[in-house]
C-alpha cells in the first residue's frame, strides 16, 4: 500500500513548521548555486542546521540544473557532505551526481529528476537498478500512464500535484538579454509575458532562465486516484495565505473527509481548475507502422 | 594515415540522404517513421532505411538512426522489433536518449549507440557516467565551450559528436515542454512547434519579447573544433532542402579538406562563409563555443527568417556532342545572369548564361517555372546531381 505524503517546494525556511503542522509530511529545498527553478536556495549550513532541529521532517534537496566542468569540484564536496547529513535524498537532474554517488559509494539516497523526461517504467526501472530509489514523474503525463508506471516499478514516485508547472529552461539570460538589446536594465527577475491572450511567467537565475506556465495546476481531483507516494506542492508564485488554505484542504482530501466535492470546490475557487494533463494526453506523437 | 574528422548530415529523405553523401558527408542521420524527435520530417520507411544503408555502404559511408523520442509507456510496444528490424536493414548507428533503450540495444544488438543531443551532456563526469553504460559516442550539448571539450577528451576517451551548423534551441535539448503547453503537441516525442520563435508582450515595455536564437555557424572556427580532437561535426537539419545540404556539406567538406591538407586560408574560409550565408535564412553565430551566449546570439526585433532565391536549377544530365545540360529549374533566371554550377566532388565553375532552350529545344529568353525542364548550351562538362545557383561574389 502507497502512505501518500504531502511535499511542500516552500518559498522560504520561515513557515515549514507550520506547513508541517497543517500537513506537510516532507519538504523540498534547494541547493545553492545548483538548482534550477527554485524560489529559494540553501547552502550545506542551512541545511545542516535545519534538519539538526527538526529531525523528524522528510527533506529532499534539489541539485537539479544543468552541471559544467568548473562546476565538478564543488559538486563533489557538496554531496560529500550531504551524505553525512540525515536527508531524505538529493533530486538529480545531471548524471555528474549519480556518477559522483557510484564512484564515492554514497548513501544518500537519489530522486530521478530529470522534470520532462520521466515518462515510462522501463527507463524508472532502469534508474532503480543503478539504486536510484524516487522517482519525479514528468508534469506532461496522464494520470493513467502515472499509474501504470506506479504498478510497474519498485521506484517511489514524486508527482506534481500544486503549483506553475515549469515548461522550460534556457543557460541563456533571457531577460537580461532582452533588456541589453534595448540598452535598458531588467527593473526584477520575475517578469509576466503574454502572447494570444494567454499569460507566462519568466524567471531569471543565476543559471539562466526558467519558464513557467501561467495558470497553476490544481490537482485536488486526482488526490485519491494517483499513485505516486510523495503529493508535491509548489509554492512559487502564490500567496502564503492561499498556500496555506490549499495545503490545509488537499490534507482533508487526502484523510478522505467526507464532503471530498465540496473540498475540491474551495481549491477550484483558491487556485482555478486547471488540471494540466492529467487528463489530457499530447498528441503529435510518433507516427505508427507504415 | 590520419582519421578525418566525420562530417554528419541531416537527411529527411532517400532524395536528400543521396546528396549530401555524394556532396562530401561521410555519414547521414535520419529518422524512421517511428521514434524520431522530427515528427513533420517526410522520414524514412523500412525499405527506404535498407536503400539507404546499401547506397552509403557502397560508397563506404554510414547511416545513423535517430531513436530519440523521450518514451512514454505507449511507445515501448514495438520499438524491439523496429530495432530489430532496423538493424537488420544494415544501420550502423543508433542515436538514442533514454538510458533504457541504450542498454537493451547493446546487450541485444552489435551495432553502434550514440547519446543524443536530447540528454543535454555538459561535463566530465556524465560523459564517465555514459562511457560506463557503453555508449560509443556522445552528442554534446550545444551549450558547451571548446575549452569545455578539450577538458572532456583531456580525462576521458570517448567519441565525442558536437553540432557545427545550423538553427539552434533556445532552451536546454530535453529541457523544454513549450510546445505541449502551448499547442498539446509533444516537444520530446517529435512535436516542436518552435514556440520559442513566438513574439510575447512583456509587462513594463512596449518592445515585442522574444528568444529566438540566431543559426550556428562554426567554419571561422572549424580548425579549433578539430584541432579539439572531437570525431564528428553535424550538421542540424533533418527538414533542410537539397540545395541547403549540398551547399553546406560542400562547404564544410572543403574547409575540412584544406584543413588536412594544410592549405586553409581565412581568404578559403571568407569565401566558404559567403557561400554559407548565401543558403542562410537567418543570421549566424557561434553561440558557446567561444563565449556564454549573450544578447548578440539572439533576435529581439524585426523579421528573422530571410527568403532565399539563389537555388536556379538541379541538373539531370550533360550530352558531350551537342555540349547541352540539361536541368530541373528551381528559381527564375535569364539569359546573360551571373551564375555558377557546384557539384558533388566540390569542383565550382562560373559562367553567364548564353543561350536557354526549352525542352523541346525552342529557344527562350527567360525560365520562369519552377520544375520545369530547361536546356542550356554550355561548353564544360558537369556531373548529374549538379547544382546551378546565383554566382557567390
Amino acid at each position: 500500500m502507497i502512505i501518500l505524503k504531502l511535499t511542500v517546494i516552500p518559498n522560504s525556511v520561515d513557515n515549514i513548521l507550520e506547513y508541517k503542522k497543517i500537513g506537510a509530511d516532507a519538504f523540498i529545498f534547494g541547493l545553492k548555486d545548483f538548482c534550477s527553478g527554485y524560489m529559494m536556495a540553501l547552502d550545506i549550513e542551512k541545511i545542516k542546521g535545519i534538519v539538526e532541529n527538526n529531525p523528524s521532517l522528510e527533506i529532499f534537496i534539489a541539485i537539479n540544473k544543468n552541471i559544467f566542468n568548473d562546476e565538478l569540484a564543488t559538486l563533489e564536496d557538496n554531496l560529500n557532505q550531504l551524505d553525512k547529513i540525515n536527508i531524505k535524498g538529493v533530486l538529480f537532474y545531471d548524471l555528474a551526481v549519480l556518477n559522483i554517488k557510484i564512484r564515492n559509494k554514497l548513501k544518500v539516497d537519489l530522486v530521478w529528476n530529470q522534470t520532462h523526461m520521466v515518462t515510462n517504467y522501463n527507463t524508472c526501472n532502469y534508474y532503480y537498478s543503478k539504486g536510484v530509489n524516487y522517482g519525479m514523474l514528468s508534469g506532461e503525463i496522464t494520470l493513467e500512464e502515472i499509474n501504470e508506471i506506479a504498478s510497474k516499478t519498485k521506484m517511489q514516485l514524486f508527482a506534481m500535484v500544486m503549483g506553475y508547472p515549469i515548461m522550460s529552461f534556457s543557460r541563456r539570460m533571457l531577460l537580461s538579454n532582452y533588456f541589453s538589446s534595448f540598452n535598458k536594465k531588467k527593473k526584477k527577475d520575475i517578469y509576466n509575458i503574454t502572447n494570444n491572450n494567454n499569460s507566462y511567467i519568466l524567471k531569471e537565475e543565476e543559471n539562466g532562465n526558467a519558464i513557467y506556465y501561467g495558470k497553476p495546476l490544481n490537482g485536488s481531483i486526482v488526490l485519491d486516484k494517483i499513485r505516486a507516494s510523495y503529493l508535491v506542492l509548489n509554492e512559487f508564485n502564490i500567496a502564503t495565505t492561499t498556500f496555506k488554505e490549499i495545503l490545509s484542504l488537499y490534507k482533508k482530501i487526502l484523510i478522505g473527509s467526507e464532503n471530498r466535492e465540496e473540498l475540491i470546490r474551495k481549491t477550484d475557487e483558491l487556485i482555478g481548475a486547471y488540471r494540466g494533463f492529467f487528463f489530457q494526453k499530447t498528441i503529435y506523437k510518433v507516427k505508427k507502422n507504415d | 594515415m590520419i582519421k578525418k574528422v566525420e562530417l554528419l548530415s541531416p537527411a529527411g529523405d532517400l532524395e536528400r540522404l543521396k546528396i549530401a553523401l555524394l556532396y562530401g558527408a561521410d555519414a547521414v542521420y535520419i529518422g524512421g517513421r517511428e521514434y524520431s524527435l522530427r515528427a513533420n520530417a517526410d522520414n524514412f520507411s523500412l525499405d527506404e532505411i535498407k536503400e539507404a544503408c546499401t547506397f552509403a555502404h557502397n560508397l563506404k559511408k554510414k547511416v545513423y538512426l535517430t531513436l530519440n523520442i523521450v518514451f512514454h509507456n505507449e511507445d515501448l510496444t514495438g520499438v524491439y522489433d523496429f530495432i530489430k528490424a532496423v538493424v537488420d536493414a544494415g544501420i550502423d548507428a543508433f542515436i538514442v536518449s533514454d538510458p533504457f533503450m541504450i542498454k537493451y540495444i547493446k546487450e541485444n544488438f552489435n551495432v553502434e549507440v550514440h547519446l543524443s543531443t536530447q540528454a543535454s551532456t555538459t561535463n566530465i563526469e556524465a560523459v564517465k557516467y555514459w562511457k560506463n553504460e557503453k555508449v560509443d559516442r556522445i552528442v554534446l550539448a550545444r551549450e558547451v565551450s571548446i575549452r569545455e571539450i578539450e577538458e572532456i577528451l583531456k580525462e576521458v576517451d570517448i567519441d565525442l559528436e558536437v553540432f557545427i551548423h545550423g538553427a539552434m534551441c533556445t532552451f536546454y535539448s530535453g529541457r523544454c515542454c513549450l510546445s505541449n503547453y502551448f499547442t498539446n503537441r509533444d516537444s520530446n516525442r517529435g512535436g516542436c512547434a518552435q514556440v520559442c520563435r513566438f513574439a510575447f508582450d512583456i509587462e513594463d515595455d512596449s518592445n515585442p519579447f522574444t528568444m529566438a536564437t540566431k543559426d550556428l555557424n562554426m567554419a571561422k572556427y572549424l580548425d579549433k573544433l578539430i584541432a579539439s580532437s572531437v570525431k564528428s561535426l553535424k550538421i542540424e537539419g533533418r527538414m533542410r532542402s537539397s540545395y541547403y545540404l549540398a551547399t553546406v556539406i560542400s562547404s564544410y567538406r572543403r574547409l575540412i579538406d584544406d584543413y588536412y591538407n594544410n592549405t586553409l586560408t581565412l581568404e578559403k574560409i571568407e569565401k566558404e562563409e559567403k557561400i554559407l550565408s548565401r543558403v542562410a535564412n537567418r543570421e549566424t553565430s557561434t553561440h558557446y563555443y567561444m563565449k556564454k551566449a549573450d544578447y548578440t546570439d539572439q533576435y529581439y526585433t524585426g523579421r528573422q527568417e530571410l527568403s532565399n532565391q539563389d537555388f536556379l536549377g538541379l541538373v539531370l544530365s550533360y550530352d558531350k556532342k551537342e555540349k547541352i545540360l540539361t536541368l530541373t529549374e528551381r528559381n527564375y533566371f535569364q539569359e546573360g545572369d551571373d551564375v555558377e554550377i557546384f557539384t558533388p566532388s566540390g569542383k565550382i565553375y562560373s559562367f553567364t548564361i548564353d543561350e536557354i532552350y526549352d525542352s523541346q529545344m525552342n529557344r527562350i529568353k527567360v525560365a520562369r517555372h519552377p520544375e520545369e525542364i530547361i536546356k542550356l548550351k554550355i561548353d564544360f562538362e558537369v556531373e548529374k546531381d549538379s547544382m546551378m545557383r546565383i554566382k557567390v561574389i
